[in-house]
Parts: structure tokens; C-alpha cells; sequence
């Protein structure tokens, strides 16, 4: 095994409300995640997105972080998934640009580590000034011991879901 | 979606594993410098038991044996929804660089910290006057609270790094911590 792999990278092409990475191999010691994303939602904004783990829709989950001069806070065991560290770009945007996150997730499989953290760097923005320009650094929580087999990123809503051409892969570092 | 296994992609090697148990400091030693840039990926929690269920303590990198007043910090904090903004020491005097909040093992503390360190360029000894390093990381636990750190460090040397040092500050590592190096070789 390489020290660094992807294990599954794609583009969509056509909509979709999830991107779901299951029966995650546990051979790797880290998890990376890249992705694109941008919705069809009206508006030279920006959205943020969902994280769930191992499909758990429990409130055993939180997240902490900050953007521009402002700071995320939302408590463990106050929610069931990991609201807005992911972000998205919506239609009013410019044409073909994409916003960027990525994702690490330390130590996913060990069972011994009682609350896995998914590390993320999001930016989304355009080259107008009034385009909405979004930066963050966070942390997500999930409350478990259990390893981590699957990652499913979601868009904003059901309503507005990942458009084609959003692309995305999962890395296994040894 | 579609799959594709087993691909490399990167020229990343894994050079070596810490996992430190009941041990206040660890040392990644005799680091070759034939890669461009090193990444720490890693979780830790502390041993000591006493305190809240929100305690936590810092842990601090240092590079080459070298614990001399030849480093700076600056991140940003945000700690639970009161506390944010830049935490620093940024003059050269301090003997250290403080990294991630360690969440400790109060009975009802369930967190651990998670984190990762970019060291780019660590092997350059060619005039660079200062190496710098990049960190993310933070931790969560029961309803009691979070903290994520996120910055810029640096040691003041033109020396190329061979070894990473690392020590919690206070109590010890306990078993489930775990530090991985990596070195990245850029095409």
C-alpha cells in the first residue's frame, strides 16, 4: 500500500442532495476529503453545508471554529450532524466556480479515541466584490468510539442539491 | 459514485508513529531531509483527573533539542461561544510553540484533541531565516464544550529541522495518543 491513496474520487453528473463515501476501507491511519461544491440555489452567495458519520442522524455531534471575525460554536450533543463547516456555492456566483473544502479526519478507525474530529478549510468566493466570500477553519465533533466507515456530505437542502460538475475524493493516508 | 481503489496519487511517505502512554514528552528523531515538507497528523488526551469536564491543557512543539528562546506562536482561539481571537506570544523569547488545547481525563471529559501540523520547507538551511509551521486542530466532549486552534508558528533558525519535539504540558499522554510524520516530496 502507497503511503498516500485515493480511495474513490468522482464528478457528478447530475444533481445530488449527498455525497456519500460507505464501506470505507479501515487499512489507512487518516482520512483526507476534497471537494467541490455549488448548488443551483439563486444568488451570488454562499451556503453552508451538513457532515454526518456512519449514517448516525443522533444529536452526537458538534462543531467549533471561526470565520472572517466571527466564530461558529454549536455544543456536542446539541446536534445531529455537523452544521456549516462545509461550504457551497450558489447560481448567483460566477459561472463555473466552485466552492473548495477540505476535509482531515485523524485516527478514523480507532476505537479507543472517544470523539473523532474532522478538521476542515472551506473558501468560496468570485472575483466581483459583491459576490459573498466565505473562509472558515473548524473542528466537527462526533461523539463515538466507533470507527468510521462512512462520511456523507450534504448540501443545504433537499431543495437546492449539489449541481454536476461538483467533484470530490477520499484519500487513505498509511 | 464511481470507485477507484488503490490509486497513488502523492508522494507521501509515512516516516514514522508515536504513540506515547504515560510519557509527559516524546521525540521524532534523525528526520532525513530528503523530503520538501513534513505533516504531523494526530490525537492526544491527558492524563490528569482532577479539574472540570471542560479542562484542558497545551501542548507544545520544539524543534532540534533546541529549548532556547528561539520561537513564536500565533493562532486563532475560538472556545466555546464566549471566547475567540488571537492567542499569541509573538516576540522570540519563548521557549516553545504552543499547539493544540489537550483535552484531560476528568471523568466526564469524553474529548480528545485532534490536530495536524504542516512543516514546510523544514530542510532548507539555505538562508531562510526562520522555519514556520502550520496547525488545525481543537477538540469536543459531552455537552460540556469545544475549542479549536488554528495558526501560524515559527522557529527562529536557518537550521534544517531533524528532529520534532513534543511535550504536554502538564500531566502525561495516555494510552489512545498517537502522532504520525509524514514527509511530502513535491513533484
Amino acid at each position: 500500500m502507497a503511503d498516500f491513496e485515493i480511495i474513490e474520487e468522482g464528478t457528478l453528473t447530475t444533481t445530488s442532495y449527498t455525497l456519500d463515501f460507505t464501506s470505507i476501507p479501515q487499512t489507512y491511519t487518516h482520512l483526507e476529503i476534497m471537494f467541490s461544491a455549488r448548488s443551483a440555489k439563486s444568488g451570488a452567495t454562499t451556503d453552508g453545508g451538513e457532515v454526518r458519520v456512519n449514517g448516525d442522524s443522533g444529536t452526537n455531534y458538534g462543531v467549533q471554529g471561526g470565520y472572517i471575525n466571527n466564530v461558529m460554536s454549536l455544543n456536542m450533543g446539541t446536534r445531529s450532524q455537523i452544521d456549516s463547516s462545509t461550504r457551497i456555492m450558489n447560481a448567483g456566483q460566477q459561472t463555473g466556480v466552485y466552492a473548495i473544502n477540505k476535509i482531515m479526519i485523524p485516527n478514523y478507525s480507532d476505537t479507543t479515541v472517544a470523539t473523532k474530529g474532522l478538521l476542515f478549510e472551506t473558501t468560496a468566493g468570485g472575483p466581483n466584490s459583491s459576490w459573498a466570500y466565505w473562509n472558515s477553519f473548524s473542528i466537527g465533533f462526533w461523539s463515538s468510539t466507533a470507527a468510521i466507515n462512512q462520511v456523507t456530505l450534504y448540501s443545504e437542502s433537499v431543495s437546492y442539491p449539489f449541481v454536476a460538475g461538483s467533484s470530490y475524493w477520499l484519500g487513505g493516508w498509511a | 459514485m464511481a470507485r477507484r481503489m488503490g490509486v497513488v496519487m502523492s508522494t507521501i511517505t509515512k516516516i514514522a508513529t508515536a504513540t506515547p502512554d504515560g510519557v509527559a514528552s516524546f521525540t521524532f528523531s534523525a528526520i532525513s531531509g530528503s523530503y520538501d515538507d513534513l505533516m504531523v497528523i494526530g490525537s492526544v488526551k491527558g492524563s490528569h483527573t482532577g479539574g472540570s469536564a471542560f479542562s484542558n491543557c497545551t501542548m507544545t512543539m520544539r524543534f532540534n533539542g533546541d529549548s532556547g528562546g528561539n520561537y513564536f506562536w500565533k493562532f486563532n482561539k475560538a472556545v466555546d461561544s464566549s471566547t475567540r481571537g488571537a492567542d499569541a506570544s509573538a516576540s522570540a523569547t519563548v521557549t516553545g510553540m504552543q499547539l493544540n488545547l489537550v483535552p484531560t481525563s476528568y471523568s466526564a471529559n469524553t474529548g480528545w484533541g485532534q490536530f495536524k501540523i504542516y512543516i514546510p520547507g523544514y530542510s532548507d538551511a539555505s538562508g531562510n531565516a526562520a522555519k514556520r509551521c502550520y496547525h488545525l486542530g481543537g477538540y469536543g466532549q459531552g455537552t460540556h464544550g469545544s475549542a479549536m486552534t488554528q495558526g501560524n508558528h515559527g522557529w527562529s533558525t536557518t537550521d534544517a529541522i531533524t528532529s520534532v519535539f513534543f511535550q504536554l504540558d502538564w500531566y502525561n499522554f495516555v494510552a489512545g495518543s498517537s502522532f504520525t510524520l509524514y514527509g511530502i516530496t513535491n513533484a
